[in-house]
């Protein structure tokens, strides 16, 4: 059973990180085990890259980001977390810790959830889940904090 | 002597000139020199002999000094803080606490909040000791130095007062003032120059400066492992870089406990893993993809296979 | 600046979080660091430059080349190892014989390889690709894996030898990963030493690990366990390697604690405390 090398890894890589079908002859314990242990690993890239958020959402951490994870390739750490932080401020259940890193990250940076974020040249205000953030010459200040 | 009716003050300009030159050059050197001397302050002939708080009151006075013995005691797991928002103590007291340790420590067990620390009483006198402690050798200025050194920019403040008093009554008398604004420009200058009064000496800047550069390591954008270096090392860290430094160990407690936050240097670079109200100040973060697993952050477990 | 020496004695990973305690080490001389967390045409990060003016080996370790992938490997991942091993005066640089990404999705992790003659043409081919563009020699590592293909036609060893010997590379052995591999896959650890290639050993990893839901996890996070330590000395009674490097990567414990294991790992090989 070989043949073509680059099909079967997208197809192992397409299951491990974008829900798909296990490949044939794969045993399903381990391939699973792999499965989670990657997604851990990726929860614990995305927090170092948005640590208050991490912390904001504290023991519901990894269960948050698995959730949201499942069946979703990563785009790197920096846009997986933003994406995530995006969405839980649509839903109304971003903590304020997170709120303040997400207005901090929009002020400074410009990001339209597809491409690489690029960091703004204006100065710019960004408000998210009541926190205020204000970023002029590169400098960045949280004017006032997400409510508690 | 006839004194003509339209010199200001019956004084010509030239003379008034001169002699308010004279003046000037007079104070502002003899304030410069006496700054000079004044702010030299001792050498220290080891950097290593300044402890956590130490540096930071020469960093940050007294509130800064404060948050350096919290952040020790935080990460010797001496302290703790309740959803109200104020501080408790838990855990065995560390061996080797300083007075404004165990001051804060007190403090905490009282259940005050952290704001509300530099207000204590016993806090108050830690802090003063610190200070005295630091005037002694040379790299701090007690208050009555300090009011030494502005009593300099109060005479040059007297004197620009009196300048622009004269270049006012002549201008609106129709007499030439221009020599006279062109002396004023750089005396205000000087004046607001001498009126900041530091409250550390040249040697401690120069100390601060060789601390930092030493103890890059310990910058909030490394992310550093605060559990490996321990308090004494996280205490230093929080006296050279700020409250960022608590930020980055400990974000739930930071916020609970309401410990102020930093500006922010960079506007973080993607990929960076400086956290909202951390410090950024190192552009090129080296945080992000630093390890060849990344199990880390809590999440352990994960598998790795490098 | 002259070109360092191979890897000695007992190293340890150098990570931005733990620079200051790397720093410390008296009898360090050798580390490694994660090619892509440094930027060549930038400064290097001061704690590397501190070490190299120690005349510390600074040895740079691939994560993200993909040697192992059907597709040739990106010139410019390859160009940037190159351009770090300058930087860093590296002796050898090393990389694991794995596949990250496939069909223009991102593993984010280093994922196996199977067995098979068809996967050896493909390491081979990287690494020859690879090789040509690089300063200094190229350090394989074979990986921990949880599971297996289903179409191995090799056994690990002569797996790794097939790849070995068609090319000119030297083995980056990772101890804890041979223990996982044998706990997880199955296999007797100790008879995968004895027919392995060790005059080719450049260094050898350790690093800690945990169960967890039946499987032995190469976490890089947790203390290192009896067994692996078990067999760093296994592998040294048959043939010393001429270096090993503790490999942390988070939940960084006290100093006390990392400063244990450097040493535990100096007493099971031999060779000097570094702390």
């Amino acid at each position: 059973m070989s043949g073509d090398l680059a099909a079967r890894q997208a197809e192992l890589v397409a299951t491990l990180v974008a829900g798909g079908p296990l490949p044939p002859g794969f045993a399903a314990a381990p391939v699973e085990a792999a499965r989670r242990a990657l997604r851990r690993k990726r929860a614990g890239d995305v927090a170092r890259h948005w640590p208050l958020l991490a912390a904001g959402l504290g023991a519901d951490w990894p269960a948050v980001f698995v959730d949201w994870a499942a069946g979703r390739p990563t785009n790197g750490s920096l846009r997986d977390g933003w994406d995530l932080a995006r969405e839980l401020r649509d839903r109304g259940t971003l903590p304020p810790l997170g709120a303040d890193e997400l207005a901090w990250r929009e002020a400074a940076n410009r990001y339209d959830g597809r491409g690489t974020p690029r960091r703004r040249r204006l100065p710019a205000l960004a408000r998210s889940g009541g926190a205020v953030v204000v970023q002029f010459a590169g400098r960045v200040r949280l004017l006032r904090p997400a409510p508690r | 002597m006839t004194v003509l009716a339209a010199d200001t003050w019956g004084i010509p300009g030239p003379v008034f000139l001169r002699w308010y030159l004279v003046a000037a050059v007079v104070l502002v050197v003899g304030t410069a020199v006496y700054r000079f001397r004044a702010l030299a302050g001792t050498p220290v002939p080891d950097h290593g002999s300044l402890g956590p708080q130490q540096v930071a009151y020469l960093n940050g006075g007294d509130q800064l000094a404060v948050w350096t013995a919290l952040g020790g005691l935080r990460r010797a797991g001496a302290v703790g803080v309740h959803p109200d928002r104020r501080l408790a103590t838990g855990g065995p007291l560390p061996a080797g606490l300083t007075p404004l340790d165990q001051a804060v420590h007190h403090a905490a067990s009282q259940g005050l909040r952290a704001r509300e620390l530099p207000r204590d009483e016993w806090v108050r006198r830690a802090l003063d000791e610190l200070r005295d402690g630091l005037v002694r050798r040379g790299l701090a200025l007690d208050p009555e130095r300090r009011r030494t050194l502005r009593r300099g920019s109060i005479l040059l403040g007297l004197l620009l007062v009196l300048g622009v008093a004269r270049a006012f009554v002549g201008l609106t008398n129709g007499r030439p003032a221009g020599f006279l604004l062109l002396v004023l420009v750089p005396l205000i200058v000087a004046f607001l120059l001498f009126n900041r009064v530091p409250w550390r000496t040249r040697a401690a800047t120069t100390a601060l400066r060789d601390l930092r550069r030493r103890h890059t390591a310990l910058r909030p954008a490394a992310a550093p492992a605060y559990a490996t270096y321990g308090p004494s090392a996280t205490a230093m860290a929080v006296a050279l870089f700020g409250t960022a430094t608590l930020w980055t160990m400990d974000p739930g407690f930071a916020e609970q406990a309401e410990i102020q936050r930093q500006a922010m240097g960079s506007a973080g670079s993607s990929g960076s893993s400086c956290g909202g109200s951390s410090s950024c100040s190192g552009g090129s973060s080296s945080c992000g993809g630093g390890s060849s697993c990344g199990g880390g952050g809590g999440c352990g477990g994960g598998g790795c296979g490098g | 600046m002259r070109r360092m020496s191979g890897p000695s004695g007992v190293g340890i990973g150098w990570r931005p979080e733990i620079a200051g305690f790397v720093a410390d080490l008296p009898g360090l001389r050798f580390v490694e660091v994660v090619a892509e967390a440094v930027a060549p045409a930038g400064p290097l990060p001061d704690g590397l430059t501190e070490l190299r003016a120690r005349d510390v080996t600074v040895v740079p370790h691939g994560v993200r080349l993909s040697l192992g992938g059907a597709e040739p490997v990106d010139p410019a991942r390859v160009a940037h190892l190159a351009a770090v091993a300058t930087a860093l005066d590296a002796p050898l640089v090393s990389e694991h014989i794995a596949f990250v990404r496939a069909g223009g999705l991102e593993a984010g992790h280093l994922l196996p390889l199977p067995r098979s003659r068809e996967a050896v043409a493909a390491v081979v081919a990287n690494v020859r690709r690879a090789r040509a563009e690089l300063p200094v020699p190229l350090a394989l590592e074979p990986i921990a894996a949880l599971f297996d293909w289903p179409d191995d036609e090799l056994d690990e060893a002569d797996f790794l030898t097939e790849i070995l010997d068609a090319t000119d590379a030297l083995l980056l052995l990772d101890v804890a990963n041979v223990h996982a591999n044998a706990r997880n896959r199955g296999g007797d650890p100790a008879a995968l030493l004895d027919r392995l290639p060790l005059e080719r050993i450049a260094y050898v990893h350790v690093a800690g690990g945990a169960e967890a839901g039946g499987f032995y996890h190469d976490t890089h996070t947790d203390p290192v366990p009896a067994a692996v330590l078990d067999l760093v000395r296994e592998l040294c009674a048959r043939r010393r390697p001429p270096a090993l490097l503790l490999e942390r990567d988070g939940h960084y414990p006290p100093a006390a604690e990392l400063r244990g294991e450097l040493d535990a790992l100096a007493a099971a090989s031999g060779y000097p405390v570094v702390t």
